[in-house]
């Protein structure tokens, strides 16, 4: 059951990308977000624009899954469009009463829907080409140097494998006891909004028993096995860079560094 | 004539790279007032198979009806349907959730529309079908022990009066106390009041004891569907697919093939199910 929900998305293909060192792609992420906010010409577009699409395709993810994605911010979107359309002071196209459409205000909500749908489409290519426990893995590995300031890393990073790792259980549990109360005759869909929360009774507190019950057992094993906090941990399979990560960081800088330059000189 | 499967195919999330086939053509018919087994190993597709009884799942190929009606329609009443077959899921008792053990019970009746009188009037005695002990029925139902907890879990099935029951592994983790006053709940609910009993299972004496027909999955195809007596005279058959004959079936068939009860010899078809018969074959054996 617990098929139906794909956490964070990750895609399963081979690709260049899914074998990149999530570190890569976590740096890869934030030079993409940085250089949404630097890109304001046409050359810049077009390069960003390039850069994207090579990605989407060595990245063997199927760009209608992508897509997908992006229907849940669409609303976000035409908000923040409409905003910039009339509220952008500029030479007046169309006046109604108050309302001003402006030329810099088209311009200005275009942007800004291709910088929102780019910023998702970027950060999206991480999520789906790297496993949730890869993530958090590289998150770790990139965030050790905190650990000298005594921010317990290490812990912070078993945090987030564990609850990544209960989300689809969790999924699959609700799942399990949303179609028991359902064969007792509990309605989840009808109904308003009071009627509707009141509904939930029955399946939310079985949850919470059954969170805390397994939260209880996580504890009580890991116990047995001698984990302590705040120990140094070594890994199975330690992120180890290949030369192809090499090559990564260098089309990414180099990515950057042209952006740099088009901000500068065009 | 309750349910008609008619070449069922059941795919979870069809078209995407998780697809999984986990029913292929599965055609059946299962009549009122039966009592069917349903036996496979894990991944056998016994699980999705019976959540298509109470129209949980929705078949994406072929169609299964109940009483006639194709419960894929869209003016099906799935709610007339959830309120005649009672379905008892794998660890029933995490489905509990009120307060009291009596409330939680009074759930599914007075989600059936019965007023509240009634609804505890049908709790009260479904909790004493199952055995539960009077003095607890205002507990909470999570200070209660295990064996307490999957009792009044099913008792919340059985105040909903339904006409077909589904039982979905009911005996697991019940001591042995506990798993034979639930089967032998389940053969007087069958036989006294006729109730159509669907129970899955991954113990073969459990099935052999309860029911009256056996329906073998793997793989999501339907593997065998007949009486236990026969289905169980297929010994390799069901090693192949690593399922296996009760132990006791197994214990005579050795001793027939090493020359005992020479009078009968190896019926093509029939075999040994239970303790019971095997006592009574042995008896007689003896006494000749």
């Amino acid at each position: 059951m617990f098929r139906n929900i794909t956490l964070g998305q990750y895609y399963p293909a081979e690709s260049v990308l899914h074998a990149l060192d999530p570190r890569v792609k976590l740096f890869g992420a934030l030079v993409w977000i940085i250089s949404i906010f630097l890109m304001d010409g046409l050359f810049s577009f077009l390069l960003a624009t390039g850069f994207l699409m090579f990605l989407i395709v060595i990245s063997k993810v199927p760009f209608s899954f992508m897509v997908r994605g992006l229907r849940s911010i669409m609303i976000i979107v035409i908000i923040a469009s409409v905003f910039n359309i009339f509220f952008t002071p500029g030479n007046a196209l169309v006046e109604v009463g108050a309302l001003r459409i402006t030329d810099k205000g088209i311009i200005n909500a275009i942007l800004m829907a291709i910088r929102m749908f780019y910023l998702i489409i970027g950060t999206s290519l991480m999520t789906l080409t790297t496993t949730p426990n890869n993530l958090t893995d590289g998150l770790s590995r990139s965030l050790s140097p905190l650990e000298k300031l005594r921010v317990p890393v290490t812990d912070i990073a078993m945090m987030m494998t564990i609850a990544l790792r209960f989300i689809p259980i969790l999924i699959e549990e609700t799942n399990k006891i949303m179609k028991a109360q359902m064969a007792r005759g509990a309605d989840f869909d009808h109904g308003g909004l009071i009627k509707k929360a009141k509904n939930m009774v029955p399946l939310l507190v079985p949850l919470f028993v059954s969170a805390f019950r397994r939260a209880n057992d996580l504890a009580l094993a890991m116990e047995a096995r001698c984990y302590s906090s705040g120990k140094k941990r070594t890994k199975l399979n330690p992120l180890k860079y290949a030369r192809r990560d090499a090559i990564a960081y260098i089309i990414i800088l180099s990515f950057l560094t042209g952006l740099i330059l088009m901000k500068i000189f065009l | 004539m309750s349910f008609i499967f008619d070449h069922v195919s059941y795919t979870y999330q069809p078209g995407t790279t998780y697809a999984v086939k986990a029913l292929s053509d599965v055609s059946f018919q299962i009549k009122d007032g039966d009592c069917v087994g349903i036996i496979g190993h894990t991944g056998s597709g016994k699980s999705t198979l019976i959540q298509h009884m109470n129209a949980l799942l929705l078949p994406t190929e072929g169609a299964v009806y109940y009483n006639g009606q194709d419960i894929s329609d869209k003016d099906f009443n799935k709610s007339v349907l959830r309120s005649e077959v009672g379905m008892v899921f794998q660890y029933p008792e995490t489905q509990l959730f009120e307060e009291t053990v009596m409330k939680d019970v009074c759930f599914g009746p007075k989600n059936q529309g019965l007023s509240e009188k009634e609804a505890t009037l049908r709790a009260y005695e479904a909790l004493k079908m199952v055995n539960f002990p009077d003095d607890s029925f205002d507990q909470s139902p999570f200070s209660l022990s295990g064996g307490e907890q999957r009792r009044a879990a099913i008792a919340g099935v059985l105040a909903m009066k339904p006409k077909t029951l589904i039982l979905d592994e009911p005996c697991a983790g019940l001591d042995p106390a506990g798993r034979n006053e639930l089967l032998s709940l389940i053969r007087r609910m069958n036989e006294e009041e006729g109730i159509t009993i669907i129970f899955v299972s991954h113990s073969m004496d459990d099935v052999a004891e309860t029911v009256k027909r056996v329906i073998v999955m793997d793989e999501g195809r339907l593997f065998m569907d007949g009486d236990p007596h026969q289905v169980f005279s297929h010994e390799k058959e069901l090693e192949e697919i690593s399922l296996s004959v009760p132990p006791v079936t197994s214990l005579i068939d050795r001793l027939i093939e090493n020359g005992f009860f020479k009078g009968m010899e190896k019926k093509e078809g029939y075999t040994v199910t239970t303790a019971k018969e095997a006592c009574e074959l042995i008896c007689s054996e003896i006494s000749r």
